[in-house]
C-alpha cells in the first residue's frame, strides 16, 4: 500500500512536469519560435516515448520476454493495432483493447 | 482584459472535446482508484496536471512504485510535445501579461491546441479571440476533472479486473502513439525506442528505461534528419 505522502508527491511532480513544457515557450518566446534542431527533436519525442512505454508492456511478462499464448497483452495488441493505426482514435483503441483482452482472457 | 467568453461557437467547438474527456476522464479516474487514489486526490491530480497522458503514466508508474525522479523525467518527456504547441500559439497572445499567459498555458492539451489553432487560422467573422481560446481550455479542464472524480468514485463500487485495467493503460498509450506513426522515420524511431526500452528495462533501475530509450532514439533520429538536411543543401 502506498503512503499518502508518496501519492501527493507524485501528484505534484506530475503537475509540475506537465506544466513546465507548456508555460516556458509561451513566456519566453512570445512568437520568436524554437530553434530548428529542437523542433525536429520534439517531433520525434512522442513516438519514441510511446514506443518505450508500449513495448515492455506487451513483450515482457514477469520481466522476461514472452511470446507464448499466455501473453494476452501481446496478442491483444497485435489484433487491435490495425484498428489503432487506421482510426488513430484513442476511444476506439481503448474499447477494442478492453473487449479483445477480456475475450482472450476468457478463452485462453 | 482576460475573461471567459461563452458563446455559440465556443460551445460548438468545445462539445466534441468535452465528450471525449468525459469518457476518458471516467476511465482515468477508475485507473486512479486502482492505484489507491481517492476521488479527492484523483480530482486534484486532474486539475493540477490536466494532461491525460501524464496522469496515465503517473498512475502506471505509481503502481510499479517508481522513483520520483523517473516519474518526473518521464512525464516531462511525454509533455515536451506541448512546448511545440505553446510556441505555435505564442504569436496570437502577444498582448497578454505573463500572469495571464501562465494561466492559459495550463490548459493546453492535444485537443484544445488543435481546436484553438484551427480557430485562430480559420474563424474570421469575427476573428477567434484569445478569450474564447482560454474558455475552451477552462471548459475542457472542468469536464475532465469532474469525470475523473466521478470515475474514481464509481470504481470503488465496481470490481474491476486488475490485469484488464493495466492493459487498458497500454491500449491508451497505443492509441496516443498511433497518432504519431505517420511517417516512416516516426515508425522506425518508435519501434527502435520500444526494443531498446525492453532491454534497458532488464538492466536499468528505477523505471528509467523509458526516458533513456526515448531520449537516445529521438536524439539519434534528430541527428540523422539534420545531417540529411545539411547534406541535401550542400549538393
Amino acid at each position: 500500500m502506498m503512503s499518502k505522502e508518496y501519492i501527493w508527491c507524485v501528484i505534484i511532480i506530475v503537475a509540475v512536469a506537465s506544466y513546465l513544457p507548456r508555460v516556458i515557450p509561451l513566456l519566453l518566446l512570445s512568437g520568436r519560435g524554437l530553434p530548428h534542431w529542437f523542433k525536429v527533436w520534439l517531433t520525434f519525442v512522442p513516438t519514441a516515448i510511446f514506443g518505450s512505454l508500449v513495448f515492455p508492456d506487451i513483450f515482457l511478462l514477469g520481466n522476461e520476454l514472452n511470446f507464448t499464448l499466455n501473453n494476452i497483452a501481446l496478442w491483444t495488441t497485435l489484433l487491435i493495432t490495425p484498428l489503432a493505426l487506421k482510426t488513430k482514435s484513442l476511444g476506439y483503441t481503448i474499447v477494442a483493447g478492453a473487449v479483445v483482452f477480456a475475450l482472450l482472457q476468457h478463452f485462453i | 482584459m482576460v475573461k471567459l467568453v461563452i458563446n455559440k461557437r465556443v460551445l460548438q467547438k468545445v462539445s466534441p472535446i468535452a465528450l471525449g474527456y468525459l469518457v476518458l476522464g471516467l476511465a482515468c479516474g477508475m485507473l486512479g482508484q486502482k492505484a489507491h487514489l481517492n476521488p479527492l486526490e484523483t480530482t486534484a491530480m486532474s486539475i493540477l496536471a490536466y494532461a491525460g497522458s501524464s496522469q496515465f503514466i503517473g498512475i502506471a508508474m505509481m503502481l510499479q512504485g517508481a522513483s520520483f525522479f523517473s516519474i518526473g523525467l518521464t512525464v516531462l518527456m511525454v509533455n515536451l510535445r506541448c512546448a511545440l504547441f505553446s510556441s505555435t500559439l505564442a504569436p496570437f497572445f502577444s498582448g497578454w501579461k505573463s500572469s495571464a499567459l501562465a494561466g492559459f498555458a495550463h490548459g493546453i492539451t492535444d485537443e484544445t491546441f488543435a481546436v484553438n489553432l484551427q480557430s485562430f487560422n480559420k474563424e474570421n467573422q469575427p476573428p477567434w479571440t484569445t478569450q474564447e481560446a482560454l474558455t475552451i481550455n477552462v471548459l475542457g479542464c472542468i469536464v475532465w476533472s469532474i469525470s475523473n472524480g466521478v470515475g474514481c468514485f464509481a470504481a470503488e463500487y465496481l470490481n474491476l479486473n486488475i490485469s484488464l485495467v493495466s492493459y487498458i493503460l497500454t491500449a491508451m498509450f497505443l492509441g496516443i502513439w498511433s497518432n504519431y506513426l505517420v511517417k516512416r522515420t516516426m515508425i522506425i524511431t518508435g519501434i527502435s525506442a520500444g526494443i531498446l526500452s525492453i532491454f534497458l528495462s532488464m538492466v536499468v533501475p528505477y523505471k528509467l528505461h523509458i526516458v533513456l530509450a526515448s531520449l537516445f532514439c529521438s536524439s539519434l533520429a534528430t541527428y540523422l534528419v539534420i545531417k540529411h538536411e545539411r547534406g541535401g543543401n550542400d549538393e
